[in-house]
């Protein structure tokens, strides 16, 4: 009837002048997201000189305004760090749904661009914007925001001290693709090629065994036998080397919790009074102490991997047992991700206290960082134990490495390489020195 | 005169602080023509309001511009510490957020009844009154600022040193500092002048081909190899630092700093923790270092004392060189920290010193005319001709004095591509239109 009545009296509608573009996306951007074009700002560097507004503002009003700039210092004189503010080009620009006259929109190039023909210079962007970066002109009133100068940002060409570079986004995340391609190797060796052999498997003079598995045979039968330690050594020592790395690479439950992940994006939240995740060294002592009560591995038949690895049984049929726990615990992945590694894996408590004294660890250096708006590390972290709201405030957050699993999700997700990977005794960001 | 339209607002701001009025009024084409700028017209118009003992806060034509370190205004008035007329440079954002503030130059005569504090924005200019901010540091002045909305993208502010009427008191920009030595924070207080704000939120066109002529300049020092000994540690070697206090310094974490559109900063921000003995805790501090030899002296004072010294005279506004002269030899930091304390809370009568030593290759008496401030690492020849080439056109003194491979005529080109223009310029001998 509306519509009928706008017809009529010849209105056109918002719909009809601007209609939303409809987003697309390939079948790769579900595995291999695209990155935009953006200007990487590296607060270290930057020494407030305010070249970058300079040169910004003779491109928007033809005359040197700082305030007429799409990009802003910010100077704070009491931490004496200096800050920039300009557009992220986000992924999902909150500007544009703020903005009631679809001023903004997002190309196809990535950039984010203001038409100011349709801008009414409402500031609805500015105040949806977590950077605040629509920059409202004090004498035109207009909305200042950058659009890369069209592929050749003249704020990087001119800053003096390299604080500014620009990147077209094409970088290939190699991390993720050589993980998951790791990951479904190490799933088809260990559950269909060499079946139910995660637990113990032997291959000439090569013996390799679950270490939680050895524990709890040491447990139930009270000997040690020193072939049984050498066999689960491979793994400890690869957590001393590189951290939980068979939780994030190897670990065939782990990949099967990730495919999971995959097909239930959204999350419904894990209970908070269960989240301790002191409970997988609980479950590991009872584990152990139960097979040592009991006389045999306690935990071994319902352990999720194991169960993964035997549930194709050796003439291709399934095993209903064992698939029912793997469905069971999959399951919980509508809660959180990895629900199971997070809180209850006894093999990965046990490999925990290994990586504790592992030789690597996993840094952020929020200097380095800075976007308080990005924190797309704590999105992308399986483990939830980056602290996004650290990052916000500017703060490093400790990647605690009893939990990390070294997916290396956050350092191949860092658009501003500011996640790394550094040995245990190397500085994560230069120390305040005390005199 | 045509050459200089796109290098001033053209406009002074006049303001009688016994009459708490202002005004803006045109600036004289003849003077722009004849004494081009900064210092030199800020002395042609303290000569027109020498019995109103004013005090002039001007521009050059190339601050704010594209021309490298062109962050400079100057403050001239009759010092108090020195006894005769002084070029102060203030550096920071302070010119460029002048210019853009609408005025070029300013001119404060007589003296307020009470504390005031001015504002320029849009080339109007407000009187405000700062009884809130008489008492408080630096620090909290500028939070005041914050709290009541004043909007300040640059701010000249003095501290309780000032209001006690101490004559080493120095007036800081933002909580920075600056290289004011010769009284204009002692001065400012006299006329019951708290602080002036400039919010530029203006623009000028300049000259289209700047943008080329800075390239062609930066390309010249990045070529060279000096370059890299930027910051604030290399200018302290240039002026002469003893090793140990150089290791003593280079322990805490240093960020290189910059003033308006410099590609070679010579300031550092730097980060340190220290042990408070009023507080018996532990704090963490970080302050911008601008004074190089206020910095030295402090440091030779305070040894490894230097940096919590040096944020105690940032926060009560006072120059660090006159309070080194006075703390105590060998004292500890909590009788230095309480010595500082004192010295900002007790006024005194300002004594005119007339010194005869060499700061460096620099009289004494050369280097107070500018402040007192600059670092002397040139000959005094070479020094007084880069520095009132700086003073006149705007550009930090300190980037000249370090870069002596930009020559004059790097600088007019900025002004004009025009080869008579040029000529015309260079015959002028820019360096002489100051008269002190």
């Amino acid at each position: 009837m509306q519509e009928q009545t706008n017809e009529q009296n010849n209105i056109i509608t918002l719909e009809e002048l601007r209609p939303r573009p409809e987003e697309k996306k390939t079948f790769s951007d579900h595995f291999m997201p695209r990155l935009h074009p953006g200007i990487l700002f590296d607060p270290k560097k930057c020494t407030g000189c305010g070249t970058c507004e300079m040169v910004c503002s003779l491109r928007n009003v033809s005359k040197i305004a700082p305030t007429s700039a799409s990009i802003k210092v910010l100077r704070d004189e009491n931490s004496v760090k200096n800050f920039a503010i300009f557009c992220q080009h986000c992924r999902k620009p909150l500007c544009i749904e703020a903005c009631p006259t679809r001023a903004i929109e997002k190309g196809e190039d990535g950039i984010v661009r203001i038409d100011k023909l349709f801008c009414v210079a409402c500031g609805l962007c500015t105040m949806a914007c977590p950077e605040a970066a629509p920059l409202q002109d004090p004498i035109t009133g207009e909305i200042n925001k950058c659009d890369l100068c069209e592929g050749d940002p003249q704020c990087v060409k001119y800053c003096p001290s390299g604080a500014l570079t620009f990147t077209k986004g094409k970088r290939i995340r190699w991390i993720k693709a050589l993980r998951w391609s790791v990951q479904t190797i190490s799933f088809l060796l260990l559950v269909v090629a060499l079946i139910g052999t995660f637990c113990s498997l032997k291959a000439g003079a090569l013996s390799l065994s679950c270490p939680a598995g050895v524990l709890q045979n040491i447990a139930s039968s009270g000997t040690v036998v020193l072939v049984w330690i050498l066999s689960a050594s491979l793994i400890l020592g690869l957590t001393i080397l590189a951290g939980r790395f068979f939780c994030g690479w190897i670990c065939p439950f782990g990949f099967f919790l990730d495919l999971v992940d995959k097909i239930t994006p959204k999350k419904i939240g894990w209970p908070s009074f269960l989240k301790s995740r002191m409970a997988k060294y609980g479950i590991l002592a009872g584990a152990v102490g139960g097979s040592c009560a009991l006389g045999f591995q306690a935990f071994c038949p319902v352990c999720p991997i194991g169960s993964i690895c035997r549930s194709y049984g050796a003439a291709g049929t399934l095993n209903g047992a064992n698939m029912g726990i793997v469905a069971v615990l999959g399951g919980l992945e509508v809660t959180e991700r990895r629900v199971w590694c997070r809180y209850f894996c006894p093999v990965g408590a046990l490999l925990a206290l290994f990586a504790k004294i592992g030789l690597i660890k996993i840094v952020i250096g929020a200097n380095q960082c800075k976007k308080f708006s990005c924190v797309q590390c704590a999105e992308v972290c399986p483990m939830g134990i980056i602290d996004a709201d650290k990052l916000r405030e500017g703060i490093s957050p400790e990647i605690p490495m009893t939990e990390c699993i070294t997916c290396m999700r956050c350092i191949d997700r860092c658009p501003y390489g500011a996640a790394k990977i550094r040995f245990r005794w190397q500085k994560a960001v230069p120390e305040n020195v005390e005199l | 005169m045509k050459l200089f339209d796109n290098f001033y607002n053209m406009k002074v701001g006049i303001v009688d602080l016994t009459q708490l009025s202002s005004e803006v009024i045109p600036l004289d084409e003849q003077i722009v023509a004849e004494k081009i700028g900064g210092a030199a017209v800020n002395e042609d118009l303290f000569r027109q309001y020498k019995d109103d003992a004013p005090l002039l806060i001007g521009v050059g034509p190339l601050t704010g511009s594209f021309a490298p370190a062109s962050c400079l205004s100057v403050a001239t008035f009759l010092s108090p510490r020195f006894g005769n007329l002084c070029h102060v440079p203030l550096m920071m954002r302070t010119g460029p957020e002048m210019k853009f503030s609408g005025i070029d130059f300013l001119v404060i005569k007589g003296t307020a009844s009470s504390p005031k504090i001015l504002h320029i924005d849009k080339g109007a200019i407000q009187i405000l009154s700062a009884e809130q901010f008489i008492g408080v540091d630096i620090p909290e002045g500028l939070q005041t600022l914050k709290k009541e909305r004043i909007h300040s993208r640059s701010i000249l502010l003095t501290g309780t040193a000032a209001d006690h009427g101490v004559p080493s008191a120095s007036v800081s920009t933002g909580f920075n500092g600056s290289l004011d030595k010769a009284g204009l924070a002692f001065l400012m207080a006299s006329k019951n002048l708290k602080g002036v704000i400039f919010n530029g939120t203006g623009g000028l066109p300049f000259a289209e081909d700047n943008l080329e002529d800075n390239e062609t300049i930066e390309r010249k020092l990045f070529a060279d190899e000096g370059h890299e000994n930027k910051g604030f540690l290399s200018m302290l070697d240039k002026i002469g630092i003893e090793e140990n206090l150089k290791g003593v310094i280079k322990k805490a974490k240093w960020r290189d700093m910059a003033c308006y559109h410099c590609p070679s900063p010579c300031m550092n921000s730097v980060q340190f923790t220290w042990h408070d003995p009023r507080k018996n805790s532990r704090v963490e501090d970080n302050i911008l270092l601008s004074d190089h030899l206020g910095f030295l002296a402090l440091a030779k004072k305070g040894g490894k004392d230097v940096f919590p010294l040096s944020e105690s005279c940032l926060r009560f506004g006072l120059d660090p060189v006159a309070v080194a002269e006075k703390l105590p030899e060998n004292g500890s930091l909590l009788e230095s920290l309480n010595a500082i304390e004192e010295i900002s809370v007790t006024p005194e009568e300002p004594k005119i010193k007339r010194e005869h030593h060499q700061i460096g290759e620099v009289s004494a008496e050369m280097h107070n005319l500018y402040g007192g401030g600059l670092p002397p690492i040139l000959a005094e020849e070479l020094w007084k001709k880069r520095v009132r080439l700086s003073m006149i056109l705007g550009v930090c003194p300190i980037f000249l004095l370090r870069f002596t491979q930009i020559s004059e005529l790097d600088l007019l080109k900025f002004l004009t591509s025009n080869e008579h223009d040029l000529k015309f310029l260079e015959k002028k001998e820019i360096q002489s239109l100051i008269k002190k």
